[in-house]
């Protein structure tokens, strides 16, 4: 019996006099992957911003691992096993690619993850190591992203939109790593707009429209209607 | 011509002390993006607290380095975790305004406490002391004594930036303070830190001054503006830059002053500008716009 390894209730959040979310109920279980899709403007990302500390919610709870971590600012919650993958990368452009990774690890936790077996994961890293994260190209970027909060030794792992503006390839590339990275046991959500990749890994799916959860399930019992439906609010 | 090989001498060695007075300003900007307006002072204070601490007792002046530099190293680190830290954030003029505060505040304490008389730490015959380089020139123990440490301290502190935990966490809060939190970098503490580092520069310098010169209570601003031209000359974000400002400021003033005893201080503004019309940049920038 899984039990569920973060769970909101209720949450609202947003920038300002502007409401983003509204009454979102969510859980992801133990070495569960959970996608989110939903169209640009969605509250997708702000919501995985209100999960990992750097937006505060507005009321609503949110528990992970036991804990109300509402409250709590986006330190203490990294050390605590939240790993965010931002949107944009968001690399630090002083720091070269392995410094970047070596970052990632800066709250000192303990398993499995190592700058080793992140070049093993993304070989291309371990070239580029000493160059600076700006000078790689987008895909390798996410790379450095995607190894950088791995490296936190996370139990979960926020991805936001890791397949944005990058080639099929690339974006084919990086999501073959995920049963890899699921293989250590580590929970998944990845907040996506192209809903193939995140259909295909997910265990379940939940779609957001307009700052609500339109549609739940798992992925083999919804259909493209109800998606798209749930998607354009048609 | 000796003469004049003994003034570049004096500037050089000069630069020294002027690296390590932008150092620390360098640090307070380049990690927090705070332009600590009362750096100047913060020096200045530290001269003070070192005679304090030496005089009374006739203790041995290097006593003063055991003591100031981890107490203002500490006293860094609360007034950045406990002041500054409340004034960042998108309003870069709160802590133009607190420091600027905070300078006229050390200032007056200053002339309370220890009047407006000049003052000095009496280092005894070092004052005096120098090595011949052959003819007659020769360059004095302290200023050597002093440029070592510069050269030191700078090197520590590339290999703090470039090489520990710590470091790279000042380097990636500099960056983009909001992602390093989803490391786990505690800003608050980061910029403490950082502040703690810089402000033990500021007492290595400030003891040195008083060691070097005299000085009074209002002196701070007049090395705040050193600082500056220092950390511009060399370009922002670039510690051995520092170094090369703090070395081209001294040699100016020197080269001056040997011209004219009153135009010293004018030669370093002249380099200052000098470089700021054909290197506005400075002449090792490093740091990366935000």
């Amino acid at each position: 019996m899984s039990r569920p390894l973060l769970e909101t209730r209720a949450l609202a959040a947003g920038y300002g006099d502007f409401q983003a979310l509204y009454g979102i109920d969510f859980h992801v279980d133990e070495g569960e992957a959970v996608a989110i899709i939903g169209a640009n403007g969605a509250g997708k990302t702000t919501f995985l911003r209100t999960l990992a500390g750097p937006l505060r919610p507005t009321a609503g709870t949110i528990r992970y691992a036991g804990a109300a971590v509402g409250a709590w600012p986006a330190h203490r919650l990294a050390a605590a096993g939240l790993a965010l993958v931002p949107e944009g990368r968001r690399l630090f452009p002083s720091l070269s690619v392995e410094e970047n990774l070596l970052m990632g690890a800066y709250a000192g936790r303990p398993g499995p993850w190592t700058l080793a077996r992140v070049f093993d994961l993304f070989p291309i890293l371990q070239e580029f190591r000493h160059r600076s994260g700006t000078d790689l190209s987008g895909g390798q970027q996410q790379m450095v992203a995607l190894g950088r909060a791995l490296m936190a030794n996370p139990r979960l792992l926020l991805c936001d939109e890791i397949s944005l503006g990058l080639a099929p390839v690339v974006v084919h590339t990086i999501y073959q790593t995920l049963p890899r990275i699921r293989a250590e046991g580590i929970s998944v959500v990845l907040v996506e707009q192209d809903m193939g990749q995140a259909l295909k890994v997910a265990d379940r799916v939940l779609c957001f429209q307009e700052g609500r959860v339109a549609l739940e399930g798992a992925p083999d019992q919804l259909t493209r209607e109800q998606i798209s439906q749930a998607y354009f609010g048609v | 011509m000796s003469e004049w090989i003994n003034t570049l001498l004096q500037g050089l060695l000069l630069g020294g002390l002027y690296a390590m007075f932008a150092a620390g300003l360098s640090l307070s900007f380049g990690v927090m993006r705070m332009i600590n307006i009362a750096h100047g002072d913060m020096i200045v204070f530290a001269g003070y607290a070192a005679i304090a601490v030496v005089a009374p007792l006739q203790l041995s002046p290097w006593l003063a380095f055991a003591v100031v530099v981890p107490a203002l190293a500490l006293l860094g680190y609360l007034a950045q975790r406990f002041v500054f830290n409340r004034t960042l954030g998108d309003d870069v003029l709160r802590p133009l305004l607190l420091t600027f505060g905070l300078s006229i505040v050390i200032q007056n304490a200053l002339l309370e406490v220890f009047s407006a008389d000049v003052r000095r730490l009496d280092v005894g015959a070092l004052g005096t002391a120098h090595w011949s380089l052959g003819g007659d020139v020769a360059v004095g123990v302290l200023p050597v004594i002093v440029m070592a440490t510069a050269v030191a301290a700078i090197a520590a502190l590339q290999w703090l930036f470039r090489r520990t935990r710590t470091g790279r966490a000042f380097r990636a809060t500099s960056d983009d303070p909001g992602t390093a939190s989803l490391m786990g970098v505690d800003r608050q503490h980061v910029y403490a830190l950082a502040m703690a580092v810089a402000s033990a520069m500021v007492a290595l310098a400030g003891i040195f001054l008083v060691m070097r010169t005299t000085i009074s209570p209002t002196d701070g601003p007049a090395r705040l503006l050193y600082s500056f031209e220092a950390v511009i000359i060399g370009g922002l974000g670039s510690l051995w830059g520092t170094l090369a400002g703090g070395v081209i400021l001294g040699v100016a003033q020197a080269i001056g002053s040997k011209l004219d005893p009153g135009w010293g201080v004018l030669a370093g503004h002249l380099a200052f500008l000098a470089v700021l019309m054909f290197r506005p940049q400075g002449l090792f920038p490093k740091t990366r716009d935000r």
